[in-house]
This record gives structure tokens, C-alpha cells and sequence, in this order.
């Protein structure tokens, strides 16, 4: 049994195999094994070469009919590398007598031997058979516990180094039932995309993918952020007891609050909408009781296909969100991506700073078709059911008068073409740069709503990289500026009889709920659906003048850790029976 | 056969790649058809003459010396041969011009044939030769891409054979044929 510790950002417990994803050229992490599973460990070996000399085999085939005979026999040198017992001795000798694992072993050993053929002007020239001859070794080790990501035969506990976007949003909730990563932050998209699929998943984990093989059965602790690799059977037995028991409760909970609206004992209501990245999820979200989609994030219709969606791609996922939702309201936001993150586009710069950068909408003004294509099918869409369209990362009043000017722009196309769209459709800007929050005042009236996405304006205000482990303990979303800013942006919002709500992670997160409450959000837009009866519950308990007078309290506070003792205090009072 | 011998020559790689990565490949091959060890020494380094990745790792450059040294009960044959090779360019054709003349497939036949001592028959067609005459394979004239029998008898029948077979099954390093052929492999 190995515990390891990371940074819990998708709540809930699972229990199963894993299945660990490599990416190809990957290192391989160090990686040791017990004395006894020594024969085990070469016999690996001895499968993993006789397979890849298979394939070389087969491939020399091909080669030659394709590119010729000399070139073929390049790949049938591979194949005599890998027939040659003094290369196959050598590492088994290291697997036995460094109780090293076969990829290990194998990394090693090539490695070896680059460094000598990258002394030799001549031999230089042959290092990279002997990289092709590596992966080509490590894919087979890995990939004999390796299924496709997309073709997976049964329930597993996804463990990578880290996920490409692509690779995230490829996963089968069926059949992936926690994620557990060694990179990432609170913040990256997997963290953001868990959330949403309402899988467990830690992140942050270090080296987890060297304590692991595939099919070890392990526990994933999205609450607290623990990970338990090979458990006993009292770590085990006690877990599918706290799973079962965490079941339980959600079931009651959901059955009390799905179809009803959040309102506090005093009368205010508050709107609980769901964070969404994909179409498919809204069924979720409706089914945990969310009352819209607050923030639809069109990103993937970028990442997933490698270039700019067009409209009608647009157009068909927004009908596939709108078709599910039975009248309930949804904002689509325009892409918010770094400039480095479109596809098919040449023009970009290497940037110094990406996060103060041509990215998100500044990217999109100066790419107009890219910006109209989405809008244009936005406003298709808003013929078909209650959209609003929001555009993020808006700093200035300038940007919002070129959003408003293309927008009308393309209702007079529509109005000419005769095509139908919501004349009254609102429009909203993401409030997280922190001059937008300053300036609260000024943009509201210009705008249908505010949405404030703390996630960046945390970052922004107190120049926090959060996945920069050296200063993500910096990241403090109570931290007195953060909250004054938000509660500015709240205050501006309602001076100017503009809806004001809160779409960023600290929305998901329920020791905020009352503060966020006081603080005057009109909506809370919320990931995974399942916080969704939970904030519900909150504020049908919290009468919201209490809720003000914690805010303010909290305002009060020069110190972060003065204003999270109040808080839990707080908390605790006032719904005893969640905060112990 | 001696019982337990040691065999050693020494050759000059001619071919202007030197002992790169296909050269090595056919040498190693060849020299695991042997039970002898077989040890290949350039500039200094000795390393076992059959790996592969050992063998590419001296980096042998063309006007390089290199002595093959061998040793068990088939040490003179296996030296025989692969002397043979190497003194020909490893049978690599890129560059030598000179090797690129009809019927080469059959000198390379006879003197491999030669280093051993078993009686090597070849048949094709019903036709057969001894394979160590070059007049009589001549007088076969069968093209390197024709299928060939190889009968073999005596005490070191096992490698003889199979070096004639591999050489059979690579058109005999013929290089435009080996392409032609696994061209042939490759949409079967």
C-alpha cells in the first residue's frame, strides 16, 4: 500500500484498475521493482522484443515495397538489434541486477548507448535508429497494459503523467471513473473537464505513474486529494463503506432540491446553473437540478479537431446543448483560448507572457472570421431557445463597443438575409481581469450581465501563476483584494440593474457559498452538477441578510487567514450539520 | 574438422560507408549461423562479431582494418565466410560499380560454398551443380531470383546450409532483386 498526496480538484471516491496512459517519448520514471518479480520483469522484456520484432518484421515488408530495399534494411538492422542476445543480456542484466523495471531497464540501456555513438562523428548519425529502437521498445512494454484511450474494455482509474486537452475530452465516462495525474494544477483543463464530467480526479500527483502498473487496483480520493496504490483490505473496506455512504446522501439531497429554485428563508433567490465544456453534459446538469447552463465553454469545438470549427459546427453543438434543455437558459462564451491554442494559424509570435497576451477575445477581435463564424451561430442559435452570448477576458469598454459593433453588424446580415434570431438576446462579459472589475461601473451599463470568473481574476489580481507550485499556495480567493473586487463588480452590477453572477471555481467550492451569497451574486454557476442540490440547499437554509453581515465581516479582514477562520466559523454556525 | 579451433584474418572495409548499419546487420546475421565466438577487432576495440549494436558501435570507416578472430569447431569456416563478406563490400552495392556485373550471385555462391567442408549440391530445374564450382554453376545458369534446393552433406552441414539459404532467401544480396522481391513480400 503507497499513499500519495495531491491537489483534489474533482470530488468523489473511486475504487478500481488502472490504466496508465503514456505519451510516446515520454521518460520513463524510475522506476524499481522487488527482487522476486525479477523473472517476471524480463520475461516482459523478452515478450516486449519478440512482439517488436514481429512488427519490425512486417514493417520491413512494407518499407520495401515502399521506399526500397536499402531503406528496408534499415529496419531489419532494428530487427537484428533486437535479435542480438548481447543487447537482450544487457538489459535483462540490469533488470536483474539493478532491480530495475524493463522500461527502465531498456531506457537505460539505449541510453548508454547513445552517449557512446554521440561521441563518433561517424556513429552520431545512428543515434536515432537507436531512438526508434527505444520507443518503439517502450511502446510495446507499456502498451502490453496500454488500450486506447477511446477503446476501453472495461471501468479504470485513468493515470497519466499529464492529458492533452484532446485526450481529456476523449474520455469515456463510462468507463473512466477517476483521473489522477502527476502534472497539472487546480486550474489546467483537466481539473476543469473532471469537474464538469463529474469524475473524481487529483492532479499534482509527482511520480504516481512510477508507482503504478497497469491494473493495480487503486483508490482515488477526490476530496481529499489522496491517492492509495494496491490498498489493504481495511483502507479498501473502509473506503467502499465512505463511497457508499457519500451515495447515499447525494440521492436524498438531490431528491429534496432538484426541482426546486434556491431561495433563502428571506425571499432572495439565487439562480444555480452548471458549468458545461460539451453538449452531452447538460442532460447531467438538468438531472442534478441545475436551472441552465451559466457557462457553456466552446474551447473543445477548437482543441478537439485541430482547426477553427465553422459555423455550422458551432451551430449544431449549441442546437444539441439548446435541444436538451427544455426552455432552460444558456451562455455560450465566445472561445477563450491562447493564442498558441488555434489551430491552422500561422501568424503567432512567440509570446513572453502568453496570460498577458493576444489571447481569448483580444485574439478573436483581431480575428474577425473566426469570431463571426461563432456569433453567427450563436445568434442562429438564440432562435431556438434562451441564449446569451458572453465574451471573455474583457478589459476595457473599447472591447465592448467592437463585440457590440460586430454583433450589430451581423444582426443587419441576419435582419437582410431575413434569418431569424433573438433580438433581445442578452449579452454578457466575463468580469477577471481585474480593470474590468475596477471598472465594473462602467462596463455594466453597456452590458445584460456580469459573470465573474475567479479563476483568472485570482491569478490577475495577485499575479499568481497557480500551477507554479512555488507560488500556487499564493492563490487565495479570500485574499482582501479578490473580494473587493468581487464585491465591486456585485455592487456596480445592481447600481446599474444588470444581473451579476459568479461562473469561476469558487462557485463549485461550498465553504464560499455563503459569502458569495452576501456578497450579492444573482447566479452561480457551478462544476460538477452534483454541487448543484448542495448550493441549493445552502441557500434555502441561509436567510441572505445573515449571508450580508458574514460578507461584510469577511470584507473587514486585512488577513487572509483571519478571513477564512471567520468563514468556517461562520459556516459552521450556520449549517452545522455540513461543516463539522 | 579440427575439434576445437581458432581462426583469424584480417580485411580492409572498402565500402565508402564503412561498416554502417546494413553491413553489420548481414555480418552479424552471418555470423550466428556459427557455434564459434566470434570477436571483431577495429582500431583497437574488440567487440563480440555478433551484435549487432555492438558490431555499429566501432564506426568502422571505409580503408578501415579489421580483424575477425573466431573461435569453437566451426571457427575456419565461420571466418571464412565472413572474411569473404567483408572483403566484398559486405555485398553493398551503392557504391561499387564494379561489383554490379551479371552472374555475381553465383561467384558469391561458390566462394561462400568453399569455406566449408561439407559437399554442397544445388538443383534447379532438375538441374544440378556443385555448388563450390563456379564453371559448373555457370553451367547451371540460374538467376538469382530462382528457387533453388540445396542438398548438403557433412560434418558442417547445419551452418552450410544455412548460409546457402540465407543467401538464397536475400536473392543473394543482389541488391536491385532484394528490393524487387520484398516488393513481392509486401503485396502478398
Amino acid at each position: 500500500m503507497k499513499t500519495r498526496r495531491g491537489i483534489p480538484v474533482s470530488p468523489g471516491i473511486a475504487i478500481g484498475e488502472v490504466f496508465l496512459l503514456e505519451g510516446e517519448g515520454v521518460r520513463i520514471p524510475e522506476h524499481f521493482i522487488a527482487p522476486e518479480q525479477v523473472e517476471r520483469e524480463v520475461a516482459r522484456l523478452t515478450k516486449a522484443m519478440d512482439e517488436a520484432l514481429a512488427e519490425l518484421d512486417s514493417l520491413t515488408a512494407t518499407v520495401a515495397e515502399k521506399a526500397g530495399a536499402a531503406i528496408a534494411e534499415i529496419f531489419s538492422a532494428h530487427a537484428g538489434m533486437l535479435r542480438d542476445q548481447y543487447l537482450r543480456q544487457e538489459i535483462a542484466d540490469r533488470i536483474r541486477n539493478k532491480l530495475y523495471t524493463a522500461e527502465f531497464a531498456v531506457s537505460r540501456t539505449m541510453r548508454h548507448w547513445r552517449t557512446m555513438f554521440q561521441a563518433d562523428s561517424v556513429l552520431t548519425a545512428r543515434v536515432p535508429d537507436l531512438d526508434d529502437l527505444e520507443r518503439r521498445l517502450l511502446r510495446r512494454l507499456l502498451g502490453a497494459r496500454r488500450q486506447e484511450l477511446d477503446s476501453l474494455q472495461g471501468e479504470v482509474i485513468l493515470v497519466a503523467r499529464d492529458l492533452s486537452p484532446s485526450q481529456t475530452a476523449s474520455v469515456d465516462t463510462a468507463k473512466v471513473k477517476a483521473i489522477a495525474i502527476d502534472g497539472g494544477g487546480p486550474t489546467g483543463h483537466t481539473a476543469i473537464i473532471a469537474s464538469a464530467l463529474g469524475i473524481p480526479a487529483v492532479v499534482g500527483l509527482g511520480s504516481l505513474t512510477g508507482d503504478v502498473s497497469g491494473g493495480d487496483t487503486v483508490i482515488v480520493d477526490g476530496v481529499r486529494g489522496v491517492v492509495i496504490v494496491d490498498p489493504d483490505e481495511d483502507t479498501l473496506e473502509g473506503y467502499q463503506r465512505r463511497r457508499t455512504e457519500v451515495q447515499r446522501a447525494e440521492v436524498t439531497l438531490l431528491e429534496r432540491y432538484r426541482d426546486r429554485p434556491a431561495i433563502s428563508p428571506d425571499g432572495r433567490r439565487v439562480q444555480v446553473l452548471a458549468n458545461i465544456e460539451f453538449p452531452k453534459e447538460v442532460g447531467r446538469a438538468t438531472q442534478y437540478g441545475a436551472e441552465g447552463i451559466g457557462l457553456y465553454r466552446t474551447e473543445f469545438l477548437f482543441l478537439a479537431s485541430n482547426r477553427s470549427p465553422s459555423e455550422e459546427e458551432h451551430f449544431s453543438a449549441y442546437m444539441e446543448a439548446i435541444g436538451q434543455l427544455e426552455g432552460r437558459p444558456i451562455v455560450i462564451r465566445t472561445v477563450d483560448l491562447g493564442a498558441d491554442k488555434f489551430a491552422g494559424v500561422h501568424d503567432v509570435a512567440v509570446e513572453r507572457n502568453p496570460f498577458l497576451g493576444r489571447r481569448s477575445i483580444r485574439y478573436c477581435l483581431d480575428h474577425p472570421e473566426i469570431l463571426r463564424d461563432q456569433l453567427r451561430a450563436i445568434l442562429r442559435a438564440s432562435a431556438h431557445g434562451k441564449v446569451r452570448v458572453m465574451f471573455p477576458l474583457v478589459s476595457s469598454l473599447e472591447e465592448v463597443f467592437a463585440l457590440r459593433k460586430t454583433l450589430g453588424e451581423l444582426r443587419e446580415e441576419f435582419d437582410k438575409k431575413g434569418e431569424g434570431y433573438d433580438r433581445g438576446m442578452p449579452v454578457g462579459i466575463m468580469v477577471e481581469v481585474p480593470s474590468a472589475a475596477v471598472c465594473a461601473s462602467m462596463l455594466a451599463p453597456h452590458v445584460d450581465f456580469l459573470s465573474i470568473g475567479t479563476n483568472d481574476l485570482i491569478q490577475y489580481t495577485i499575479a499568481i501563476d497557480r500551477a507554479n507550485e512555488h507560488v500556487a499556495h499564493m492563490y487565495q480567493p479570500l485574499h482582501p483584494a479578490v473580494l473587493r473586487l468581487i464585491k465591486m463588480t456585485a455592487d456596480s452590477a445592481h447600481d446599474c440593474g444588470v444581473e451579476v453572477g459568479l461562473c469561476g471555481e469558487m462557485a463549485s467550492e461550498i465553504v464560499y457559498a455563503i459569502l458569495l451569497f452576501g456578497l450579492g451574486m444573482d447566479h452561480l454557476s457551478v462544476a460538477p452538477p452534483v454541487i448543484v442540490p448542495e448550493l441549493k440547499r445552502i441557500i434555502s437554509s441561509v436567510r441572505h441578510e445573515d449571508a450580508v453581515e458574514v460578507a461584510n465581516r469577511v470584507l473587514a479582514c486585512t488577513e487572509v487567514e483571519k478571513a477564512a477562520k471567520l468563514l468556517m466559523r461562520a459556516n459552521q454556525e450556520m449549517l452545522p450539520d455540513l461543516f463539522v | 574438422m579440427r575439434k576445437s579451433g581458432a581462426e583469424r584474418a584480417e580485411v580492409v572495409i572498402r565500402n565508402r560507408m564503412g561498416f554502417h548499419v546494413r553491413p553489420v546487420q548481414r555480418f552479424a546475421t552471418m555470423a550466428r549461423m556459427f557455434q564459434a565466438d566470434v570477436e571483431v577487432q577495429l582500431r583497437g576495440r574488440a567487440v563480440p562479431g555478433k551484435s549487432v549494436i555492438n558490431l555499429v558501435s566501432l564506426g568502422g570507416r571505409c580503408g578501415d582494418k579489421m580483424r575477425i578472430a573466431a573461435e569453437g569447431d566451426d571457427a575456419r569456416q565461420c571466418v571464412g565466410v565472413l572474411a569473404y563478406l567483408a572483403e566484398n563490400s559486405f555485398f553493398v552495392e551503392d557504391d561499387v560499380d564494379a561489383e554490379n556485373r551479371p552472374g555475381r550471385h553465383l561467384e558469391r555462391l561458390a566462394r561462400m560454398a568453399s569455406c566449408f567442408e561439407s559437399d554442397i549440391r544445388i538443383t534447379v530445374d532438375g538441374q544440378t551443380a556443385d555448388a563450390k564450382n563456379l564453371d559448373s554453376l555457370r553451367r547451371l545458369g540460374f538467376g538469382p531470383d530462382e528457387v533453388a534446393q540445396f542438398d548438403v552433406t557433412g560434418q558442417d552441414a547445419e551452418q552450410a546450409r544455412a548460409l546457402m539459404e540465407n543467401l538464397a532467401a536475400s536473392c543473394f544480396y543482389v541488391e536491385e532483386l532484394m528490393a524487387a522481391r520484398a516488393r513481392k513480400a509486401a503485396r502478398q
